[in-house]
């Protein structure tokens, strides 16, 4: 496995968004939880190649769930992090931390 | 709600793995989409969605080169040997298909390398393993003599006296044959030819189990008073006579000596590692003073 490399931030965002769905984060409620809770209405293509992205990069780990009748007998592929993801995303957060660190009043 | 048999075509374009997955997504938001939306609209919102994965896709694969993902746990514990085997096989055939360069090179360096080892496993097979074309090859020695004050470990020949001796009074041995390469001029039929040959004693061919076509030397050949001899090998009597049936009791020139031709030696039974080889088979003889002193001709 690779050494840790920083994330983008998109990434981060995604990796956060499947944190907060837990056992529930495939690619439309991933996508759905971006857009409540950022705003941002990010295409499919994108959750999915960075999906796609971050499991090659040992991120993320995927299974199948259940095929259901609704998606036409097809099943959910859920994420959800790995060891490393987590460690990436504390170790991003303690660099933005550091960054902001005596600039909050500035900036808001 | 399912997706248009079009579509669903389309994203066959997707990776393997992710293929299933994404055309289920689409399919529940289609189905959310289309109550809402009307069907025209949700129909070309579906292609078109579909089209720019699609793309999406091609184009991380050009641009990244795309990577397979690690297979997930639970797959991983249903697949089979044979699963892993052949997914293995089509991924590198995959490969193998995506890089035409580093293709031929494999192809090339697997090529030399089975040709080279065929070349030396058959070099292998013809001059260690395979027993020689004799009956009883086990049991065959070659003696060799030795001068203690040269060499203790250097063999050379033997001399004549000494083969006389000993195939007049060795016990171990069921026979003892001598035998001298040289290389002899075969003319007076055609174009002169320079052969390889062999001189030896008679007893040879009984020694080693074969059975010439015609008859073996005589012992009373050993005479240097009686006419030369010879027999051909099979190869040379196919090359150089063209497997002419009536060639024992035929004189040849070897060396300008007329030699009478008493056999024709069974194909693969000796001179066949060369094809144009020819074994000659004079007698030995004691020289006209009748003393210890023979010599090969």
């Amino acid at each position: 496995m690779s050494a840790l490399q920083p994330l983008g931030e998109f990434e981060h965002v995604v990796l956060l968004a499947i944190l907060r769905l837990g056992d529930a984060a495939y690619a439309v409620a991933i996508r759905g939880e971006i857009l409540a809770r950022t705003g941002r209405r990010v295409s499919r293509g994108s959750i999915y190649i960075t999906l796609d992205r971050l499991e090659t990069k040992g991120y993320l780990k995927s299974w199948l769930g259940d095929p259901t009748p609704e998606r036409g007998g097809r099943a959910k592929r859920y994420y959800a992090l790995r060891p490393r993801a987590v460690e990436a995303l504390k170790e991003s957060r303690r660099a933005l931390v550091s960054l902001w660190r005596g600039h909050e009043g500035t900036l808001t | 709600m399912a997706l248009p048999a079009g579509v669903i075509a389309l994203l066959n374009a997707l990776p393997r793995d992710l293929r299933d997955s994404v055309a289920g997504d689409l399919a529940e938001e289609y189905g959310a989409f289309a109550p809402r939306a009307g069907r025209l609209r949700a129909s070309v919102w579906i292609w078109w969605t579909a089209l720019r994965l699609v793309c999406l896709f091609q184009r991380e694969r050009l641009t990244r080169g795309r990577r397979l993902p690690p297979v997930p746990e639970e797959i991983r514990g249903r697949m089979s040997i044979w699963d892993s085997v052949r997914q293995d096989v089509v991924f590198g055939a995959r490969m193998l298909r995506r890089q035409p360069g580093f293709t031929f090179v494999a192809v090339i360096t697997l090529a030399i390398g089975i040709g080279a080892n065929t070349a030396i496993f058959s070099i292998v097979d013809r001059v260690l393993w395979r027993p020689l074309p004799f009956q009883d090859p086990g049991s065959l020695v070659v003696i060799a003599g030795q001068r203690p004050r040269e060499s203790a470990t250097l063999a050379g020949p033997v001399s004549p006296g000494d083969f006389l001796d000993w195939r007049d009074m060795s016990r171990t041995f069921t026979a003892i044959a001598a035998t001298s390469s040289s290389a002899l001029n075969l003319s007076g039929d055609g174009e002169p030819q320079r052969v390889r040959a062999l001189s030896v004693s008679p007893g040879f061919l009984e020694a080693l189990g074969v059975a010439p076509a015609g008859r073996t030397f005589r012992r009373e050949e050993e005479d240097p008073d009686r006419a030369r001899v010879a027999i051909l090998s099979d190869a040379l009597w196919r090359v150089r006579f063209g497997a002419d049936p009536k060639i024992i009791g035929r004189t040849i020139l070897l060396n300008a000596r007329p030699h009478e031709v008493v056999g024709v030696l069974p194909r693969g039974s000796g001179g066949r590692r060369i094809r144009k080889c020819s074994c000659r088979w004079p007698s030995i003889r004691r020289n006209a003073s009748g003393g210890p002193f023979t010599r090969f001709r």
